[in-house]
């Protein structure tokens, strides 16, 4: 029997990817986690980062905001609130934008910061997944 | 009597607007079905969704403390978020579902003596309330086409703000319901506090035996899901609201453009009969005038 995980990627409005995988990572609330064959039954919230599927020598890359991971009796779904592939990500347009917000002069109250920096971790995120 | 010519051009205007109905007809059968198409995308995690929070109530993070989980003693404001269309030429759909929104508030405010806002989507529904002379809390076009999730995640999030800092006790959507693929009806629900639907526990209960591990804790992802919940009930109400809608604009044209293709069949009879009577008047007056030669 193929030691393989049943992986399908959710999000709201489509089925971004379903298959089989040997390897799948995720970007976990709190740092990356791994899953393999038989994974003890689990469930996390998701943090901002990117996903690796592996099949033997292939890999394949999505960018994930928020959301969930379930795995059960070897069957795993992610859950996310927002997910891209990474042929769906242009790097150069990503770049443009980082350079862009850190050029740009810095806004006076701390709420605007606070949210400045958010989205540039997440172009970064982006960019990481983007130019692989 | 009309003349001959009146008729002709009776049967023209009939014939231009059967064919504008037409079109319509064909519009929204396309679009219906890119709704459907949307809404079938995103069951799945609707689904998942639901079965996750009935897998963690199983856990008993049921008696925790979530803001959104809340009754209110004594709910004195209440939000009633209504979706309705941009456009008219369908049918009943628009009057259904703003009776159905006016009939909740005024049964809140009359009987219960409590304060109702009415956040609204829709051009049509914005113009009917006004010309009622009702009160809006905000109003926003329906995006129809644009939609996505993300604008269900903002409004939810405004909703759930609204909700949490105490500025309303509850909220309700009123919306269009899919019943099954050929019926539709309006209906009210309330979004908050939260209740999330039971589901069948014995049929499911051998799953929930699954000791599950959660990271962080079981209390924590319940939390966040609540949210999510939330603006996936938003997004597939008002992609319901819209699959309703193409479907009431598609019967209305349909019924339409039946209507003038039997308006054209009694036009051309009595297109036919002046003509004949035309006819038979002139034969008439030519053997009477030759009769008369005699």
């Amino acid at each position: 029997m193929a030691m393989k995980l049943n992986c399908s990627v959710l999000t709201p409005d489509r089925l971004i990817y379903e298959g089989q995988v040997d390897f799948a990572v995720v970007e976990a609330f709190d740092g990356e986690m791994g899953f393999l064959f038989n994974h003890a039954p689990l469930i996390s919230e998701l943090g901002t980062g990117e996903i690796r599927l592996r099949t033997g020598d292939k890999a394949d890359y999505f960018f994930v905001d928020g959301g969930f991971v379930e795995v059960k009796n070897n069957d795993l779904i992610i859950l996310a609130e927002n997910a891209q592939k990474r042929d769906e990500l242009q790097a150069a347009q990503l770049e443009s934008q980082i350079t862009q917000l850190t050029s740009a002069e810095r806004p006076e109250t701390w709420e605007d910061r606070i949210k400045i920096d958010l989205e540039l971790k997440k172009l970064k995120a982006r960019l990481k997944v983007a130019s692989k | 009597m009309a003349t001959q010519r009146d008729i002709k051009k009776r049967i023209q205007s009939v014939k231009s607007t059967q064919k504008i109905t037409r079109t319509m007809e064909m519009v929204s059968t396309s679009k219906m079905k890119k709704m459907q198409n949307r809404l079938s995308r995103s069951m799945p995690y609707n689904n998942k969704l639901n079965k996750i929070i009935e897998n963690l109530r199983q856990t008993g993070v049921e008696d925790v403390f979530d803001p959104l989980l809340q009754e209110r003693p004594n709910p004195s404001r209440i939000l009633v978020l209504l979706v309705a269309g941009n456009r008219g030429l369908c049918g009943g759909y628009n009057t259904n579902v703003i009776d159905k929104a006016l009939e909740i508030k005024n049964q809140l405010t009359i009987e219960e003596g409590k304060e109702v806002l009415l956040y609204v989507i829709g051009k049509k529904a914005n113009s009917y309330l006004k010309f009622v002379g009702e009160t809006m809390y905000k109003y926003s076009d329906n995006m129809e086409d644009d939609f996505t999730f993300s604008d269900a995640a903002d409004l939810g999030n405004e909703l759930i703000n609204l909700f949490v800092t105490g500025e309303v006790d509850e909220v309700y959507i009123s919306y269009t319901h899919i019943i099954s693929k050929a019926t539709q009806a309006a209906k009210t629900e309330r979004l908050l506090p939260l209740k999330p639907e039971t589901g069948n526990i014995e049929e499911t209960a051998e799953e929930f035996n699954v000791e599950y591990i959660f990271e962080p804790n079981p209390y924590k992802i319940f939390s966040s899901l609540l949210p999510l919940y939330v603006k996936m009930k938003i997004y597939l109400s008002i992609l319901e609201s819209a699959f309703s809608e193409q479907f009431a604009r598609r019967v209305a044209m349909k019924n339409a453009t039946d209507a003038a293709t039997e308006m054209i069949r009694d036009l051309t009879v009595s297109y036919n009969r002046v003509r004949q009577a035309k006819i038979t008047t002139e034969i008439t007056e030519i053997v009477g005038g030759a009769a008369a030669l005699e």
